[in-house]
């Protein structure tokens, strides 16, 4: 059975696991440094033609609504921000893999790319809302936080509905069903290969205590708005696999965050029309 | 000891699953879709098909001719039908909240409970349709995980929607004839036009008739 398969081994042997692109991963990296300017992002940006072109794109985009064309990716930087185009290399470094059918959580096609997209966009507007972290991080977060089931999902083909009817039978939320069905839940191999990958410890920590904030030592009002983020995109019905809404959600993140229950209506109400607004242009871009 | 015991268990709940799923094939229609597990909503539809109508998140449709409405992504939210056989209108909206909230959302009929079965209705009449005709039967309110004593209505977007709607079909004096609510999972409405079947599948794979719309279909069955 599948448990005797270990995290490690999940993330060193699967051949097919999905990377991201060296120069998003860079430009991540230096947006978050203090040193950071147009120019030194820039200067990553070349590196990647690819991604070039699209922060090029975005920046002519009608979306901005520019008079002029800008040809420079100096300038592009500048008039879409160094947040912006982080978050655009992201999304357009993980859409190839994200908009794949996840089988083992019976999502189709581009299901797992509305969830992580809808989530980052969720994540954002709480951080927003509650000045309790950095939005653009939020996004990254949000965006990046469910890695586990991109891994897991190729050794669970076929499985699930095992741990389904595992956690409908102990009345236990889906993770805890994963955590005692293989012993490990997707946070966990999402928390491995985030580290693996060398991304922002705030991101490995929101992999790995998503669905339990409570327990996060470090970044809590992060992982607490990826947790309600999470919540919003979910319960919109946004990229549900067979998972579904089987999943706690923890109060205490809305004490935390200073977000009174009758709020998250206003909240999901926004995010349903940013949701909207983003994707077409963001799909536009990152295909 | 555990995981020996739960090696059993996984295998014996993998067993009951194969031979449940194969000895329902109305349910599970064939063995190919649920072996992979795909709730690939959208798989289901075929945007070659012309008789097939994607009804989106938060948006209204219409039709008086031979269809199947698909509605897939309802978590919280709620797939409505209703039908008037007789003028042969159905119509399908996803509501995603109860109420609206800010008037910039005034121009989005569908997003709401509150407005959304109201215009939904008018849209039906103006094909012909009469509401005291009409047959409904909606799914969704679905809901995260919670336990006991913590639930907090509050924030329960689910159960405030499901409220809504039995709140507006009321007061439009609407008839309802099924209905599938809460529960932890995604669903999908599938409804068919020419036999007034309603359909509702579950992202963990599963599917079922929730209904039958049309009386004289009923009456042949
Ligand atoms: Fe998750
Ligand atoms: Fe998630």
């Amino acid at each position: 059975m599948s448990h005797t398969v270990s995290i490690e081994q999940i993330v060193q042997k699967t051949s097919d696991l999905p990377t991201i692109p060296a120069a998003a991963i860079k430009v991540m990296r230096e947006t978050q440094s203090s040193k950071a300017s147009a120019a030194t992002v820039a200067r990553i940006l070349v590196t990647d033609q690819a991604l070039s072109a699209k922060v090029l794109r975005l920046a002519n985009s009608a979306f901005y609504g520019l008079s002029r064309k800008i040809t420079d990716l100096g300038e592009a930087v500048v008039v879409l921000g160094m947040k912006s185009v982080k978050n655009l290399a992201l999304v357009a470094g993980t859409y190839p893999w994200m908009q794949r059918p996840l089988t083992g959580y019976c999502l189709g096609p581009e299901e797992m790319w509305r969830h992580a997209f809808g989530t980052a966009v969720a994540s954002q507007l709480v951080a927003r809302a509650t000045r309790k972290a950095l939005e653009d991080v939020a996004f990254t977060a949000g965006l990046l936080h469910d890695l586990g089931k991109v891994a897991l999902s190729v050794w669970l083909e076929n499985k699930m509905g095992a741990i389904l009817l595992y956690a409908g039978r102990e009345g236990i939320s889906y993770d805890e069903a994963e955590r005692r069905v293989l012993g490990y839940d997707h946070c966990q191999v999402g928390y491995h290969l985030a580290t693996n990958w060398n991304l922002p410890e705030e991101i490995c920590a929101c992999n790995l205590f998503h669905h339990k904030p409570s327990n996060a030592t470090e970044f809590q009002e992060l992982v607490d708005c990826v947790h309600v983020g999470d919540y919003i995109c979910s319960s919109m019905g946004y990229g549900l696999g067979g998972d579904g809404l089987l999943y706690r959600f923890d109060e205490e993140s809305l004490v935390r965050l200073n977000i009174k229950p009758e709020d998250i209506e206003a909240l999901t109400d926004e995010f349903v029309s940013q949701y909207e607004e983003y994707e077409s242009l963001f799909k536009e871009l990152a295909a | 000891m555990e995981r020996q015991f739960l090696t059993d268990y996984l295998h014996w709940c993998h067993e009951i699953f194969r031979v449940w799923t194969k000895s329902r094939p109305s349910e599970f229609s064939g063995e190919k879709r649920f072996n992979t597990l795909e709730s690939n909503e959208r798989g289901l539809l075929d945007m070659s098909n012309p008789s097939q109508i994607l009804v989106g998140a938060a948006t209204i449709r219409v039709s008086n001719g031979q269809t199947t409405m698909i509605c897939p992504g309802i978590g919280s939210s709620i797939g409505l039908v209703a039908m008037d056989e007789v003028a042969g209108v159905t119509g399908t909206v996803h509501m995603m909240l109860p109420k609206v909230l800010n008037k910039s959302s005034l121009d989005k009929p569908g997003r709401y409970v509150s407005t959304g079965i109201a215009e939904l209705v008018r849209q039906m009449q103006e094909q012909g349709a009469l509401a005291s005709r009409l047959v409904i039967a909606y799914v969704g309110g679905a809901e995260v995980f919670t336990f006991g004593a913590e639930r907090n209505q509050q924030f329960n977007i689910g159960t405030r929607n499901v409220a809504a709607v039995s709140d507006q079909l009321h007061s439009l004096e609407l008839r309802t004839l099924a209905a599938d609510l809460g529960g932890n999972n995604g669903r999908t409405l599938i409804v068919e036009s020419a036999s007034g079947e309603v359909r509702v599948r579950t992202t963990n794979g599963g599917e079922r008739t929730l209904c039958i719309l049309k009386r004289t279909q009923l009456e042949a069955a």
